[in-house]
């Protein structure tokens, strides 16, 4: 009991410096301006905010989705115990990214500009309606099955659970353009992206890693709210999840491989360059090491080995991102960018919230209690 | 009718009477730079002795910058210069990423910043159909280097020069095709090598083809994919749905839907 205590002590003064960091670069970031708080420069100008809380954060999002359509679409009833989880942290995901976005933006308090100027030919345009539509979607979802607590939502609540599968459909259209629009942004610079990230495809990996880091997430959330909370997700079904993770993550790997192959590229992966390193990494961790655990048989049906599979490939997909962003930039913008700690501090605050809202909703809302299915 | 530029690099002397032209047209602050930056919106920088490379932005065609702008706050006016519109924008940088030739700048020190990039003095000139302030200072004061008119026009008086002087110049105009073609476009001097011009800023590598069209060939999949997995979503919930009805009524589909909660 006592160890205990101290453990969560612990966390918490971690939390609190870092939120206290966060506040200092928030102030700032918004007083001072963002080449005073940031090192984003004339020839870096998207760093961490973007590559990190922006691409990455909306690809971790994709639980949502991705779970909402096996349990619903596809029917596995039996995924079912993680329907609310990971539509929990997709919806705090998103509603964050959106919020982060305001540390970023020049214009701060202009973000609602896309959704009135249109211009259909930008893939930032797209993005931006997408996860607007996709928060609110994501929003009817979440209250479908918290707010049915409260006695005067229950009619708006029973409308909303007769009409999920359509809120379910919607999400998963809508979740296809976006995640594949973060790919989008970066096809128009073909002669600034590095070649081993840049393909025409991009839009089509970046779908396809999604899935697979909705997957992971599910993992590692449910992995991390076993040892905080005690609920307990079946080692089985998160097993499952890995598998399917790993099968999602081997198509792309091979589809990417022959994209490469074809463009001659393959020189760049043994010419011992930085970049060829950060590739390695990348793949060792979002490919190989799922991969070999998945097909494992002991450590697969292990609690650990589950959690290392997902957890690698979490990892190894927040580097792809962070180096079609940063790495495969630095290339061309001939410059050095490494976060400012301001850059670090606000991000990490963003992190440090989402896991206090999780832990915070996991006690009050009963999110893992396993409703019986009656759809 | 678009109006572009021309900047022949063997008439120019680097005295850079354009640079303060465009300082004092466009009110920056400072004194002329040696980089791009919010202050500068055009420099000269030297590629070999008394041989000066003139960045600014080009004006594209088809410009990268206005096609991802998500508020379309850079725009391309019937008049042939890419302008800016401080009021639509929401600071994304997305056009400093996108843009070929690196040109949009920021105001980094600036709580409310904004983008600044040449505007080919779009309000104070060229709407009224007086010429850049740049070309005007270099024709009036300067070597006589950059050519102000209609874009057709100089490309044929650049293709005369080649045409004339083969010896002095590359055979070919930069911004013809570069990126489907640019509203500032460059004759460069023969006895420099393509390389070395090529690392001022004046890229080689850059496709014929307009850049926009890269991500519009993404984007206008959207309208066909969408119906096409739409149905293929529905498609399957329906048939699992009723995969399971089947199974639940010992291989029998009920007549009736008899399900409430």
């Amino acid at each position: 009991m006592n160890i205990k205590n101290i453990k969560i002590t612990f966390w918490r003064v971690v939390a609190a410096i870092i939120l206290l960091f966060g506040i200092i670069a928030t102030f700032q970031r918004f007083f001072y301006g963002l080449g005073y708080a940031t090192h984003l420069s004339d020839k870096f100008p998207w760093g961490l905010w973007i590559g990190f809380d922006v691409i990455s954060g909306v690809g971790l999002a994709a639980g949502g989705f991705t779970i909402t359509a096996i349990v619903y679409i596809f029917n596995l009833k039996k995924y079912h115990c993680i329907v609310k989880p990971t539509v929990l942290t997709a919806f705090m995901g998103y509603v964050f990214v959106g919020i982060a976005l305001l540390w970023d933006l020049g214009k701060y308090f202009d973000i609602w500009h896309p959704l009135v100027y249109w211009n259909h030919h930008s893939p930032m345009f797209e993005l931006a309606l997408c996860v607007a539509t996709y928060t609110f979607v994501l929003f009817l979802e979440f209250s479908s099955f918290t707010l049915d607590k409260f006695k005067w939502f229950r009619k708006p609540v029973n409308f909303l659970k007769g009409i999920y599968i359509l809120l379910v459909i919607l999400g998963v259209l809508i979740s296809t353009l976006h995640q594949s629009s973060l790919g989008t942004l970066y096809v128009i610079v073909p002669e600034k992206l590095y070649p081993l990230w840049y393909s025409k495809l991009l839009p089509v990996y970046f779908f396809i890693t999604s899935i697979g880091a909705g997957l992971g997430m599910t993992i590692v959330e449910s992995y991390l709210s076993w040892r905080a909370l005690k609920h307990e997700v079946p080692t089985e079904i998160l097993a499952n999840l890995a598998r399917g993770m790993v099968v999602i993550q081997l198509t792309f790997f091979v589809a990417y491989f022959e994209d490469l192959l074809v463009h001659n590229k393959l020189h760049y992966l043994f010419d011992g360059t930085f970049y060829s390193f950060m590739w390695w990494l990348e793949f060792i961790m979002w490919t190989l090491i799922p991969t070999i655990v998945v097909f494992n048989r002991k450590w697969i049906s292990k609690r650990a080995g589950v959690f290392v599979a997902g957890f690698s490939y979490v990892l190894g997909f927040l580097l792809n991102r962070l180096n079609v962003s940063t790495t495969a930039m630095e290339y061309s913008a001939k410059a050095h960018y490494f976060p400012s700690w301001q850059e670090i501090a606000v991000s990490a605050s963003f992190v440090v919230i989402c896991f206090m809202i999780f832990g915070f909703a996991v006690k009050h809302f009963d999110i893992f209690e396993e409703e019986h299915s009656t759809n | 009718m678009s109006k572009a530029m021309l900047i022949d690099i063997t008439e120019c002397l680097g005295c850079g009477v354009c640079a303060e032209a465009c300082k004092k047209e466009n009110h920056l602050p400072g004194e002329v730079g040696k980089e791009l930056n919010y202050a500068n919106y055009t420099i000269l920088e030297e590629i070999e002795d008394d041989v000066y490379f003139r960045n600014l932005c080009r004006h594209c065609v088809d410009p990268t910058c206005a096609s991802v702008c998500p508020v379309s706050a850079l725009h391309k006016t019937p008049e042939g210069p890419v302008v800016y519109d401080f009021d639509l924008c929401i600071g994304c940088r997305y056009c400093m990423i996108a843009c070929p030739f690196g040109i949009p700048k920021y105001e980094w020190h600036k709580p409310i910043p904004r983008v600044r990039k040449c505007i080919m003095c779009y309000d104070t000139r060229v709407k009224k159909g007086l010429p850049t302030a740049c070309a005007e200072a270099c024709q009036n004061e300067g070597g006589g280097a950059t050519y102000f008119g209609e874009r057709d026009e100089l490309l044929k008086m650049a293709h005369k020069r080649i045409k004339e002087n083969p010896d002095k110049y590359h055979p070919f105009v930069y911004g013809e095709k570069e990126v489907g073609g640019t509203g500032v476009m460059f004759l460069i001097p023969k006895d420099v090598p393509l390389k070395k011009v090529a690392q001022m800023g004046l890229r080689m590598d850059l496709p014929n083809k307009p850049l926009p069209e890269l991500t519009w060939n993404v984007l206008n999949k959207i309208p066909v994919i969408v119906p096409v997995w739409a149905t293929f979503l529905t498609g399957m919930w329906w048939l699992n749905n009723r995969k399971i009805e089947v199974t639940e009524n010992d291989g029998v589909k009920p007549e009736k839907k008899s399900e409430s909660d």
